[in-house]
């Protein structure tokens, strides 16, 4: 087993001529909640997809010190997954695939999601087919709340659900799952609902990580400050990533850049994962 | 093994309407039909609509008709209440169960059923059809409903999926329409046994008839397995399109096996029946039609020392047993495993 829960080395994935993931090196530790963060269409879902071993892959790969293409199932016994909420079998139902997840799990514990699912107005009998978007998150999540798994990957897990499932979403994964030996992977573009949580930040763009940082690394590295239009010279001088202007004061990101030095400038503030994706896009 | 039964019942719910269903429906209207038919008196499969308006009409009527036979014409004459007699050229009058001898009954006791059974194997014949659409959609449904997602998120290799598939759809599948198919030819060959007796003929009775029905059971249950060994190339073959098919698996799956050798006769066959080329091409059908299991057999019943007709079970038996020397069953069986490897493979490698 390696230290780093998972370990990539020219992580890259291609389909046909289309480069979906360039090379890309990652070292994720355990107990971390990591929000791979991108545009749709960037290139987050593959990059889970060979994660989990769902697909195949370039370059050197480890999870948990296991090849994931060639020992997923075995992985699978550590790992839970959630994709987004159309992936359950609409012709089943409720009962029948906590049935058959006891099956085929064996860290499973079908009493412990059942008492989840009677919590709320899902019913047992009911067909996937015939539950609501949020009815159908509420299984998924009580199926993978009730696996004693190592890493939680949820890829973009909340689409199309409305803010108080969203909140209740995030809020059961915070109670019943985490700790500080676990790790939550969690693919998303709404950059404000994980920020939060969050204790590692990856972007995506293009296929390719521009960033892959702790939340503490982000928050010594990137400040923000705003600058008078009189100073803005000066403030360019120091090269910024970015700069946004607005009722005659700009407001500029910069890399690395000590608070002390922008101090002269303003107070420098702390940037926000949304502020600093679109810096980081420029 | 766990796993892998639950996989099975998996595969079982999510096909309940074509595996399940289909064939027991299927019998149902079967047994309706004959049942309908037996009290109208049209104990017979012929689906015109007359049929029942003539039986309707008939009814309580007495008719008669005359039939050439050896020595000039016989009447065959039926009485308002569906009693048969027949005057012979000699002016004999003899009721139908006098008109037919020993001999004739101990035939007709040993062919019923297999007349019978030819019509109760339309469950299975339908289930041989229907598994070949399931097996083209059984890799690539999942993808397309991106269930897969899903599944391979359980702790399961993707061999043992591909063959839960194959067991679930193609061995559980047919093994259920058989058995539904030998209850409804139990159900069939009981009511033509008590409507010949009804019409008045003696001799034929029910146990010896389903004796010979066992025979048919016998003969269908175990060559189903041998049939399965000698098409299972083809479901693999299925398997692996499925796996890779980005859309419309089935004819994916079974254009090649039809085309290829069509193509081939168009453009190099002179009309040559030792064509070895041709033979091969068209080897899948063959084996997916159970070719291998009854070319050279040529006979489904015997004449006895009594010269009466009987199943010869053991001849056929020995028939099949020997297909299994023929090296092509082999290689067929080999050629299976890498269709359902390379099956197992593609799946691996692609999430979507």
């Amino acid at each position: 087993m390696t230290d780093s829960l998972i370990s990539a080395k020219g992580l890259a994935k291609n389909y046909g001529k289309k480069q979906a993931l360039k090379p890309t090196n990652l070292e994720i530790p355990a107990g971390r909640i990591v929000g791979v963060i991108g545009a749709n269409g960037a290139g987050k879902s593959t990059l889970l997809n060979c994660l989990l071993g769902l697909s195949n892959y370039e370059g050197e790969l480890q999870v948990m010190g296991m090849n994931p293409l060639m020992e997923r199932a075995a992985l699978m016994e550590q790992v839970c997954f959630i994709a987004d909420v159309a992936t359950l079998p609409r012709w089943a139902k409720v009962a029948d695939l906590l049935d058959w997840v006891a099956g085929l799990h064996p860290k499973f514990d079908q009493s412990k999601a059942i008492a989840r699912i009677k919590t709320t107005t899902v019913k047992l009998d009911s067909k996937i087919k015939a539950l609501s978007k949020g009815m159908i998150v509420q299984v998924h999540l009580a199926i993978a709340l009730a696996i004693d798994a190592r890493i939680l990957v949820l890829d973009e897990p909340t689409l199309g659900l409305d803010i108080v499932n969203r909140r209740g979403f995030y809020d059961a994964i915070l109670s019943d799952f985490f700790d500080e030996t676990r790790t939550v992977i969690i693919t998303t573009h709404q950059v404000d609902e994980v920020e939060p949580i969050l204790s590692h930040a990856i972007f995506i763009r293009d296929g390719a990580v521009t960033l892959d940082a702790s939340m503490e690394d982000v928050a010594e590295r990137f400040l923000a400050v705003d600058v008078l239009d009189t100073q803005k010279s000066e403030a360019e001088a120091l090269k910024p990533l970015y700069g946004r202007s607005l009722l005659g004061r700009t407001t500029f990101v910069f890399d690395g850049v000590s608070a002390d030095t922008l101090k002269t400038f303003g107070e420098p503030k702390r940037v926000g994962l949304t502020d600093l994706f679109v810096a980081l896009a420029q | 093994m766990n796993k892998f039964l639950t996989l099975i019942r998996r595969d079982l719910a999510d096909n309940r309407g074509a595996l399940i269903i289909t064939p027991v429906v299927i019998a149902a209207i079967l047994l309706v039909v004959t049942l309908v038919a037996s009290l109208t008196g049209h104990a017979r499969f012929g689906f015109d609509p007359g049929d029942f308006s003539s039986a309707r009409e008939a009814r309580g009527t007495s008719m008669s008709a005359e039939i050439e036979v050896g020595g000039g014409n016989a009447t065959v004459n039926r009485d308002a209440k569906g009693r048969v007699t027949v005057v012979g050229p000699n002016g004999e009058a003899r009721t139908l169960d006098e008109a037919i001898n020993k001999k004739t009954k101990e035939g007709i006791t040993a062919v019923l059923p297999i007349g019978t059974a030819i019509a109760s194997s339309l469950p299975l014949g339908i289930a041989l059809i229907a598994i070949l659409f399931l097996q083209a959609g059984a890799l690539h449904d999942e993808r397309k409903d991106r269930t897969i997602l899903f599944w391979k998120s359980m702790p399961v290799s993707d061999l043992e999926t591909v063959g839960a598939k194959l067991v679930s759809i193609v061995g559980i599948g047919l093994f259920f329409a058989l058995m539904v198919g030998i209850v409804l030819h139990l159900a069939i060959t009981t009511i033509a046994v008590l409507t010949l007796n009804q019409v008045g003929i003696t001799g034929v009775t029910l146990v010896p008839v389903l004796a010979n029905a066992v025979k048919v059971w016998i003969v269908v249950t175990v060559g189903l397995p041998f049939y399965i060994g000698w098409a299972m190339p083809v479901y693999g073959w299925f398997s692996m399109v499925s796996a890779w098919a980005p859309k419309m698996p089935f004819i994916a799956a079974f254009a090649p096996l039809v085309v290829v050798p069509l193509v081939y006769m168009a453009i190099a066959y002179r009309g040559n029946d030792d064509d070895k080329i041709l033979d091969a091409l068209w080897d899948p059908v063959g084996r997916l039609i159970g070719e291998p299991l009854y070319d050279n057999l040529g006979i489904v019943s015997i004449k006895n020392a009594k010269d009466v007709p009987e199943i010869p079970v053991n001849e056929i038996l020995a028939h099949l047993t020997q297909s299994l020397t023929q090296p092509m069953f082999w290689v067929g069986l080999v050629a299976s495993a890498g269709f359902i490897y390379a099956a197992s493979e593609i799946r691996r490698r692609r999430a979507l």
